[in-house]
């Protein structure tokens, strides 16, 4: 198995390659992501996968599509580690997500208050003591998810993050389809597609549905050694260039994601 | 090569300890908890039971989850009622909440795998839950047709669980 040192040298950029900004993971990557890729990010759980997607969001042109953080704590993090803020067009379903669950508390409220005032004539008139219907439609967050990654302008990074808030509310094939409609855009728009998936969840079948979609599948790993920890990045699957399979161990310092060593398995 | 009941297990654990990590990264928000048992609980479904009928019928519903998915968890089940619409049912052996010092954490996460096992089957549906003082032993009710009321009740639980967390001060 050939072993190589990382060699602290600036990646130039290639034709036909998305750079994540994160320059030992382009090395890595051997230019970056080839456009037009889907590129699964499988993380376990302690593993810092959400540091890595905003570490590459703060590198380029990106729409941030996220489900875990609002907008505002991606900023906050991002101004933590001192990375810049350039372009990122924020998709804040978390936001919308719990906007929702408060409209729906304040009109649970605001029905009882009603009742509370009305006299028993009326409450007869009303017919019942259940609690009458609000018609709580919530909104479809997979049309979201599809629709605002329809139009995005071309080679832009998309980031998701994550998959498993879909994959909560939403059946897997569902899910699936709606990833494989946004994989064909992105594909149209020569861009990098990075969809985050929390490792061991939901399912070994659907893991591998995924990687079969992907055209890259990187994962994140954490493996106890003694009394510490180790935190692998392995690209497991690189569709037309199977030299870059290989395996990187990494740390999370004050500046963000470091890639130590690299071991090449093809 | 572990068995079936060891994979099942694994997979129970592995996803729990994910809940727990999201409930760190997402600043103690208890609705990242119950998220992650829902994704469980709807992938347990899609792997192990989703192909085994065109349209469940509450019966066959419990019958496939009893045999596929709470035996080799080694959970169990006492029913109290069981009609076309409605079941009740008590949680009588968890071994997750045996194991886990994170009581709370752990309530949430099987209400929320509970419901991804329901409502994968029952689109239309909801979970209730009774009596959440007796955390030992809840109280489950599946409805195939929710009201708007029991449409709330996801958020009442999350609430609710995290009040007593508090009280206990836990």
């Amino acid at each position: 198995m050939p072993r190589e040192a990382f060699i602290n040298t600036t990646v130039q950029k290639k034709e036909g390659f998305i750079r994540t900004g994160i320059d030992k993971l382009d090395r890595l990557l051997e230019g970056g992501i080839p456009a037009g890729f889907t590129v699964v990010l499988l993380g376990s759980p302690g593993s810092s996968t959400e540091i890595l997607v905003k570490q590459i969001a703060s590198c380029g042109s990106v729409t941030y599509i996220t489900t875990e953080e609002t907008k505002q704590e991606i900023l906050d993090t991002i101004r933590r580690f001192n990375w810049p803020i350039p372009e990122i067009d924020f998709v804040d379903i978390s936001e919308k997500y719990y906007t929702n669950v408060l409209q729906g508390e304040q009109k649970r409220v605001s029905i009882y208050e009603q009742r509370s005032k009305l006299k028993l004539k009326e409450l007869i008139e009303i017919g019942s003591t259940a609690m009458p219907s609000t018609a709580t439609a919530s909104e479809d967050f997979l049309a979201v998810l599809s629709n605002r990654t329809k139009n995005v302008p071309e080679k832009r990074i998309i980031i998701i993050n994550s998959l498993d808030f879909f994959l909560s509310q939403y059946d897997q094939e569902e899910v699936l389809r709606t990833v494989y409609a946004i994989k064909v855009n992105n594909l149209k728009n020569k861009g990098a597609l990075l969809i985050v998936m929390t490792k061991g969840v939901h399912g070994d079948l659907f893991e591998r549905k995924m990687e079969g979609l992907a055209d890259a599948v990187l994962e994140l790993d954490v493996i106890q050694k003694g009394s510490s920890f180790e935190r692998y990045l392995s690209v497991k699957k690189m569709r037309n260039y199977a030299k870059k399979i290989g395996i990187a161990r990494y740390v999370i310092d004050d500046s963000g994601f470091v890639l130590e060593m690299i071991e090449r398995i093809m | 090569m572990p068995s079936q009941k060891e994979q099942l297990t694994n997979w129970q654990d592995s996803a729990f300890h994910a809940a727990l990590e999201k409930l760190q990264t997402s600043h103690g928000n208890p609705d990242s908890v119950m998220r992650m048992g829902e994704a469980f609980g709807r992938g347990l479904f899609a792997e192990r039971v989703k192909d085994k009928a065109p349209d469940w019928t509450m019966k066959e519903w419990l019958q496939e989850i009893e045999k596929d998915v709470c035996e080799p968890l080694g959970t169990e089940f006492t029913f109290t009622k069981i009609s076309p619409d409605v079941t009740t049912t008590f949680m009588n052996r968890n071994p997750l909440a045996q194991t886990s010092q994170e009581r709370t954490a752990e309530s949430l996460f099987n209400f929320g795998v509970m419901r991804g096992l329901f409502l994968s089957a029952f689109p239309q549906g909801e979970l209730v839950m009774n009596d959440m003082k007796n955390k030992d032993r809840p109280e489950f009710i599946f409805k195939t047709n929710a009201s708007a009321k029991d449409k709330l009740e996801r958020e009442r639980v999350i609430r609710a669980f995290t009040f007593l967390k508090k009280e206990d001060g836990v």
